[in-house]
Order: C-alpha cells, then sequence, then structure tokens
C-alpha cells in the first residue's frame, strides 16, 4: 500500500515536472514598448478582436505548425479555445476581409528568428527555447 | 493608335513578372455541400435571392456553395481582394458570383477603408453566412436573416478599432447603392441609396453590438403595378385612400430602416448568442411590412463536438388588414387587391432548432472541416409566416432536416 501511494506520488511528480519544461511563453521584439503583456491582451490579439499592442504599435503574429503539440497548448492557455476555434473565427475574419491570420512558421526556432527579426512581431514558443533575441512577455 | 496599344500591352506584359514579384498573392477558400428537407410538400423555407426552397422533395441547391478568395498585397497599405461565391441564385443553376471585390486602404494598423463591393454587416454575421465552417448553424436563424432586402453594397466602408480600457471597439461605416435580385419571377430591385454603422466591443468573452442602417428601394414589384395604376387612377373624390394605399404597395421610393442588436458570450465551453433586429418603414409599407425578429441560441462544447438549440421568432408590427378602401361598394375589388398583398407577405413564425456541429481532424488539403447536422420546426402564427410557395391547405408547421460538410482550404 506505502508502495503504491509512493509509486503515484513519483508519478504526480513526473508529470508535474512534465508540464513544468513544457511551458509556453509569449515572446515579442525586444524592441517593443511593452515590459509584458496579460493573457486576456494576448488572448485579444490571437483572436483577431485587436490589431495592436496595448502601446498602440501594430502586431504582425506568428503561429506554429498544425501538427505541433505546443499550437493547441498555447490556444488552450492563452485564449481558452482550441486551436481549431481560433482557426474558425480567424476563417470568418479572412472571408470578410477584416485582417490576416497569424503567419504559420515550423518551429520553435523559425518563430523565435520572425520575432527577432521584426519589431511588430508577436509569437509563442517552448519556454526551454527562449534566448536574448526576443523578449519574453507572458509565461503560459 | 493600334501601334499604341499595343505597346502599351507589350509594356504591361513586360511589366508583370516584375509587379508579380512585388505583390504578395495569397488564396484562400471555403465551402459547404448540405442537403436539406422537410416533410411538407406544401409550402417551402427559402430565402430572398433564390428561385428554389426547401421542401419534402429534398435539395442540396438552397446551402450548398463554393468559394475561392485571392487577395493581391501591393504593400503594407494597399491591398486588393476578390472574393467569388458560386451557389444556386434565381435562376436555379449553379453560378458564380462576385461577392467581395474591393481595393483596402490601410493607413494605420487600426484604421482601414475599402471601396468595391462589399457585404454589409447588416446582422451580427450578414457578412459571413458563406462561411459555413466558421458558424455554428447549418443557416443562421431566418427570422432574422430574412429582414434585409439586399445585402451587397456597392460603395465604401470604414473600419475603425480603439480601446476604451479593457474593451476593444469596432466602429464600421459603410455607405453606397445596390441591387438586389428578388422574387421567384426574377427582376432587379434598386436599392439607389444605403448606408449605416455598426459599432460593436469586445470584453473578453463578451461581444455586444448594435447596427443601423437605411436603404431606399428604387423598383416597383412588376405583378404590383396593374394595382397602383389601378389605385392611382381612382378620383380622390371617389377613393380619399386611394392614393395613400397605391404609395403603400410601392418598394420604389420607399425607405426602410434596419436595426439590429447583437450580443455573443463565447468562453471556449459555452456560447450564447442572441440577436434582435426590426425593419420599419417610412409609409408603413405592405409589400415589406414592418416587422422585429429575434433568435437566442445556446451551444456547448465537448471538445471537438458542438451541440446547440435555438428559438427564434418574427412578428409583424404593420398592419393584419387595411379598411382604408371600403371593401363593399364599387372598390370592393380594389380593397381586396390590397389586402390580398397584406396577406401573403412576411408574417409571425416561431421557429425551433437543434443541432449538433462536430469538427473534423484536418486532412488533404482541407485545412479544417465540419460537418453539421440541424432539426427545425416551423410554426407558422398568422398568414403564410415567412414560407413562400404555402398551398391552401398547409397545417401550419412544418419539420426540416439538414446535413451539412463545410470546410476551408
Amino acid at each position: 500500500m506505502h508502495k503504491t501511494i509512493a509509486t503515484l506520488t513519483f508519478a504526480a511528480l513526473a508529470l508535474g515536472s512534465l508540464s513544468a519544461t513544457a511551458d509556453i511563453v509569449v515572446i515579442v521584439n525586444p524592441k517593443n514598448a511593452a515590459a509584458s503583456l496579460t493573457a486576456e491582451q494576448v488572448s485579444a490579439i490571437y483572436l483577431g478582436s485587436t490589431t495592436t499592442f496595448p502601446s498602440g504599435g501594430a502586431a504582425t503574429l506568428a503561429d506554429q505548425p498544425e501538427s505541433a503539440g505546443i499550437r493547441n497548448d498555447f490556444y488552450q492557455k492563452a485564449t481558452g479555445r482550441s486551436s481549431a476555434q481560433a482557426k474558425a473565427t480567424w476563417a470568418r475574419i479572412t472571408f470578410t476581409g477584416k485582417g490576416t491570420p497569424p503567419k504559420e512558421l515550423k518551429s520553435d526556432a523559425d518563430v523565435k528568428a520572425f520575432v527577432a527579426g521584426d519589431p511588430n512581431a508577436i509569437g509563442y514558443i517552448d519556454s526551454s527555447a527562449v534566448d536574448g533575441s526576443v523578449k519574453v512577455a507572458l509565461k503560459l | 493608335m493600334r501601334f499604341r496599344i499595343s505597346t502599351i500591352a507589350l509594356a504591361i506584359a513586360a511589366s508583370l513578372p516584375a509587379l508579380a514579384s512585388a505583390v504578395d498573392f495569397s488564396y484562400s477558400g471555403f465551402s459547404t455541400a448540405a442537403y436539406a428537407q422537410t416533410d411538407t410538400d406544401e409550402a417551402q423555407v427559402g430565402y430572398l435571392g433564390q428561385e428554389e426552397g426547401i421542401d419534402g422533395d429534398g435539395t442540396f441547391a438552397i446551402d450548398s456553395k463554393i468559394g475561392l478568395q485571392v487577395t493581391a498585397k501591393f504593400n503594407d497599405m494597399i491591398s486588393a481582394t476578390v472574393q467569388g461565391v458560386a451557389y444556386a441564385d434565381l435562376t436555379a443553376d449553379w453560378k458564380p458570383h462576385l461577392d467581395w471585390a474591393y481595393v483596402r486602404l490601410q493607413p494605420t494598423s487600426n484604421f482601414s477603408a475599402r471601396a468595391g463591393y462589399l457585404r454589409t454587416p447588416t446582422f451580427m454575421f450578414s457578412d459571413s453566412v458563406f462561411i459555413g465552417y466558421a458558424n455554428l448553424w447549418v443557416r443562421p436563424p431566418i427570422e432574422v436573416y430574412n429582414l434585409a432586402p439586399a445585402y451587397q453594397l456597392r460603395g465604401v466602408d470604414l473600419l475603425w478599432r480603439t480601446s476604451l480600457g479593457p474593451v476593444n471597439v469596432t466602429v464600421q461605416p459603410y455607405y453606397g447603392d445596390s441591387e438586389a435580385k428578388v422574387g421567384t419571377n426574377e427582376y432587379t430591385t434598386e436599392v439607389p441609396e444605403w448606408g449605416g454603422i455598426v459599432v460593436s466591443g469586445d470584453y473578453g468573452s463578451l461581444t455586444t453590438r448594435l447596427g443601423y442602417g437605411r436603404m431606399e428601394l428604387g423598383t416597383t414589384t412588376p405583378a404590383i403595378v396593374p394595382l397602383i395604376t389601378a389605385l392611382n387612377g381612382v378620383p380622390a373624390v371617389a377613393c380619399g385612400a386611394c392614393a395613400s394605399e397605391a404609395r403603400r404597395v410601392d418598394l420604389d421610393g420607399e425607405k426602410f430602416t434596419l436595426l439590429d442588436v447583437g450580443v455573443q458570450y463565447d468562453d471556449g465551453t459555452n456560447v450564447v448568442a442572441g440577436e434582435y433586429a426590426s425593419r420599419d418603414s417610412e409609409h408603413g409599407n405592405y409589400v415589406m411590412p414592418d416587422v422585429h425578429g429575434a433568435y437566442l441560441t445556446y451551444g456547448r462544447r465537448f471538445g471537438g463536438l458542438q451541440p446547440y438549440a435555438t428559438y427564434a421568432f418574427v412578428r409583424r408590427d404593420g398592419v393584419q388588414e387595411s379598411t382604408a378602401i371600403p371593401a363593399v361598394g364599387p372598390l370592393a375589388a380594389l380593397s381586396a387587391s390590397v389586402n390580398g398583398v397584406i396577406g401573403t407577405v412576411t408574417n409571425d413564425q416561431d421557429s425551433y432548432s437543434a443541432g449538433v456541429r462536430y469538427e473534423v481532424p484536418s486532412f488533404w488539403v482541407l485545412n479544417g472541416a465540419v460537418v453539421k447536422f440541424q432539426y427545425d420546426h416551423i410554426d407558422v402564427k398568422k398568414g403564410d409566416g415567412m414560407l413562400n410557395e404555402v398551398q391552401p391547405g398547409f397545417d401550419g408547421s412544418l419539420n426540416m432536416y439538414s446535413l451539412s460538410f463545410d470546410f476551408i482550404f
């Protein structure tokens, strides 16, 4: 019995550490005026209800590939919606000519390079991939 | 002259590769394949602008469509978009229609202006009713969405976004003219003037909007021309009300106001959408009577599965009968004709719907796909409700089943 509890505890710890390594961070260009963003602000940007950062600057959005697990985790945590729900929202925006959906890139490295290279850019990557080329605006 | 034209053509041809490399083209599309059937042949459910309706024979023609959008982005400020949609129209044939075609100027990230052919945001989902993939229902409740006689504007609109504290606000005024093909005998209704404004606010999961539109129609319904001629032919001394009755059966010169209040709540799991709309005419028109309609939808997500239910109604505010011309005596036939018009147009109706929307995993070139099934029960409360082709003996209620497959690519 004790052994079972110990095993369960270990399993729970292991799960906990797994999700800890899968932390997602929202990144912006180091030149971005925002020191940080709230989940509500990130949600509004990624669901297309605003096209700008709170500071007023234009936002250029990067997305991860649909096949990557991080994409659905990001939308779930930041917006409370699945990536499929977000896609339906962007379909409405696209076909009514009110905006352009986030640019789909291939990997954490590509998103990081995209954000590092564009002062207006915003993206999300695994926290382990962060370096000095980008600024973390929100930890999810 | 001929030489000059060919020189110009050559110059254009020569510059095309350079132009194409400077222009960023993007393509995307959407499609719906939908089948619908009711349990009666004594009435039809349909839209303004389509010849066929849904009845007991079943049809793919009403809701099925395919759309393709091409956007050419010249630089950060200027782009041009064309969206063609093929669907079955008043000729009952599948035909491509230019649904959107505009040039968009975006001087700042929160302000843009468009000019060309646009869909107006008359109701909450008016500009995106064709995007089945983005919508919860198989089709939006006709008790609200059939109140506008035209949907496509030839003109300009502005889109201005701002924020009031935590509320993201969008202001969208529009102005222009239009023409709408209506009626089962295809004819064109001119809309010489049409303008409006929509203000919406997003706050977290909640979106609220207020829409106001005003349009003038410029065409008399062809079938009613003889009645108008007859009414205007009676001397005022013999019929004091004939001239005003002629005015009220005429759509030409009639001005309509469309008011819309919409609320949408979506927290990721629960979805609530509700809308109230009213249509009012300057002269109390008999052909397009004053009406108000509303609906309330609730849906809940269980992963990719989303059941939903809707209640909708429409009520006529205009008269049910006109006694302006005496129903007995020498003018009895005119009175009967006027009341004949009043009797067959939009009237009170309730509908109850239940459905399910299921997200299909992406496959092949399909970027996203959903399957929907919807059941509707329609109860006509007065006259023919909103149904078309109502036959004598129809008992006033029908059941309708719809199945759709919607995708984007």
